[in-house]
């Protein structure tokens, strides 16, 4: 059985501002040297790696729940892919 | 997961990262930064004075008020001309307006506090200007009204309650540059400015045309100096006047 909260805790330890920004890229989402998204510049990365949109949004999260909310994949998809991306992942 | 890519890549592409020697931030002294850009332009008074004329229109700078809490300079290290920020006596932000070597994309390196917030309000002006961006700033510096210079679209969070309080029962204008993230700044502004009357000048509006995204106050300043010439100031401020009558765009109490 998999321990979704955990895991979630081991995903935050391990997405700094380069990982969060290195899985946004895999996603498609370029992001500029400022950390802020090239094509929409209101939402950034922050240092301790979350992501936020100060513009219409208002999102404020990790990577899991930008491809959950933003995205719109669900979230044990999410949850999944980035753990899996992260070598964290074990059935 | 066929939606997402394959997470074996990435754990691939996130290996090579973590092994990849990071490059260490360039320190920087903002004071010697500033002190060498004052040494410079001392020998580059000319190339300076040309930097600012692709900047501004001269006719926007006839009878401008003396800048006080700006001053400018010259980087010998980007050959362009830079722009220090000052509290009082406190260097805050230190920025240099660097072209690419074909001169086509202007870009702005920031050093220092890039949230602080450039602002004037004398008690007795009704009327309060907002604009984002450091051409703006230097307009309004010029024309020697009140205002609040945001350094980016996003500094707004970083407008304090004491300004706020300050601007209470004032006219707010904000100058809205032609793209979508101005326009959520607008919204954001209006709300924060809600016991002031909050006027949006949307240039297409006030040209009655479609302009270029990005388009801004310095291009309309500008066009307006290129049209008018001398006179420049005194038409922008009937078109700025005449809008808060009209309200502008979205002008609510």
């Amino acid at each position: 059985m998999i321990d979704f909260k955990a895991l979630r805790g081991i995903i935050k330890e391990k997405c700094d501002q380069d990982t969060t920004r290195e899985l946004l890229e895999c996603l498609g989402v370029e992001v500029r040297s400022d950390n802020r998204f090239k094509e929409n510049d209101s939402f950034s990365i922050s240092k301790s790696g979350t992501i936020k949109d100060f513009g219409s949004s208002d999102f404020n999260g990790d990577i899991v729940s930008f491809i959950h909310e933003i995205l719109g994949m669900e979230l044990a998809e999410a949850m999944e892919w980035t753990a899996r991306s992260l070598g964290v992942w074990s059935e | 997961m066929s939606k997402l890519p394959d997470p074996l890549e990435v754990k691939a592409r996130l290996q090579a990262l973590s092994t990849k020697p990071k490059e260490s931030k360039p320190t920087y002294d903002i004071n010697k930064l500033h002190n060498d850009a004052m040494n410079a332009i001392k020998s580059n008074k000319d190339e300076v004075k040309n930097q600012l004329s692709t900047l501004l229109d001269d006719n926007l700078l006839i009878d401008s008020v003396p800048p006080q809490n700006i001053r400018i300079g010259f980087s010998a290290r980007y050959q362009s001309v830079t722009f220090s920020i000052f509290d009082k006596d406190e260097l805050k932000t230190f920025i240099i307006r660097s072209a690419t070597h074909n001169g086509e994309k202007i870009k702005w390196k920031s050093h220092g506090i890039k949230s602080y917030i450039p602002i004037r309000i004398d008690k007795e002006d009704e009327v309060i200007f907002v604009s984002s961006g450091i051409g703006e700033y230097l307009l309004l510096e010029a024309f020697g009204i009140s205002y609040i210079a945001l350094q980016s679209d996003h500094n707004d969070r970083h407008i304090t309650a004491e300004t706020i309080q300050a601007t209470h029962g004032k006219i707010i204008v904000y100058f809205q540059d032609n793209d979508d993230s101005a326009k959520q700044l607008g919204e954001r502004l209006k709300i924060l400015f809600d016991k002031s009357y909050f006027v949006v000048i949307d240039f297409e509006t006030v040209l009655d045309c479609y302009l270029p995204k990005g388009y801004d106050l310095r291009d309309f300043s500008n066009q307006m100096a290129m049209q008018y010439g001398k006179r420049v100031k005194e038409v922008i401020f009937q078109m700025i006047n005449q809008e808060i009558r009209e309200g502008g765009t979205n002008g609510e109490f």
